[in-house]
């Protein structure tokens, strides 16, 4: 009899995905894998040929340099060092990965940059809009 | 705050947008680290940096001992040496090590929001939509809450 379980998993940090024991210890197990990502937007405006990042996705030290950019461990400037590429070819290449450049960062820095913006809006006495004087999240 | 420090991910965001010519109007002087222009490699980049003649390209006079590319931390290093400047980056990494030097930072969608509650610009959808019609990775989240903000959008 066949069984079918689903259940999320996450990118480790040298590039694989996580299983739970009790399905890699058993026999003829045969898994099927969805991502989801968020639309990053269309491609580059100039593009890059399908084999262009290829090498970069198939390192199996990939996955762990994404997660230290992710978890700001490590920068945009610093990332595209490890791997080679330009500055503008390491962003295309996150956003071809569905990691946008412009988005949301931790709670800590978004509240400490948001901090900011009202401290600089204050001093030069820039206005927020009236219309979201009682919107949820933003000014 | 009349001095802004601009990193490389903000002046390619910025330019993507067509709205480079902010930065002059928010702030008496904008300064670019060398390496950050170096980063930005495409020539219309650097033609349109070059016209602009608002920006001083400058490199520190010392490098701070911080682990970052070298864009990020050239201008985080002219940040610190020129005080009471303002650092513009996008780069979670640059901005939390920046944070630990004490200085004042703002984010290329704050850039955009103040240029436009300040009349500097005209639409913030527009300049947002041209960065991603140029292939810029905009997460919708962040898209929705900048038109908010601008009072461009009012949630349902």
């Amino acid at each position: 009899m066949m069984n079918t379980i689903t259940f999320n998993s996450q990118l480790l940090a040298d590039g694989h995905l996580y299983c739970p024991t009790e399905f890699t210890q058993r026999p003829n197990v045969r898994f099927q894998v969805t991502v989801t990502f968020e639309d990053a937007g269309p491609p580059p405006e100039n593009g890059y040929p399908s084999h262009f990042f290829e090498r970069l996705e198939q390192n199996p030290h990939t996955g762990s340099l994404l997660l230290a950019y992710l978890t700001a461990e490590m920068s945009l400037g610093e990332l595209a060092q490890q791997i080679n590429l330009s500055y503008p070819e390491t962003r295309d290449w996150l956003n071809h990965l569905g990691i946008p450049a412009l988005r949301k960062l931790s709670p800590e820095l978004e509240r400490f940059t948001q901090d900011n913006l009202l401290k600089f809006m204050q001093q030069r006495g820039i206005q927020r809009p009236q219309q979201h004087d009682n919107g949820p999240g933003g000014l | 705050m009349d001095l802004a420090v601009c990193d490389t991910c903000t002046l390619i965001q910025l330019r993507k947008g067509e709205i480079l010519y902010c930065l002059n109007q928010l702030f008496a002087e904008v300064y670019l680290a060398k390496a950050v222009v170096e980063e930005c490699l495409d020539a219309d980049t650097r033609q349109e940096i070059n016209q602009l003649n608002h920006f001083k390209i400058q490199s520190p006079r010392g490098l701070l001992p911080l682990r970052l590319g070298p864009g990020e931390l050239e201008a985080i290093s002219l940040a610190t040496e020129l005080g009471n400047a303002v650092l513009i980056t996008d780069d979670a990494a640059a901005i939390k090590k920046a944070k630990q030097q004490g200085l004042f930072i703002l984010r290329t969608h704050q850039i955009i929001i103040l240029a436009k509650l300040a009349g500097i610009i005209p639409s913030a959808k527009t300049a947002l939509d041209k960065m991603k019609a140029k292939g810029e990775g905009i997460q919708e989240e962040v898209y929705w809450q900048i038109l908010q903000d601008t009072g461009e959008w009012s949630p349902p």
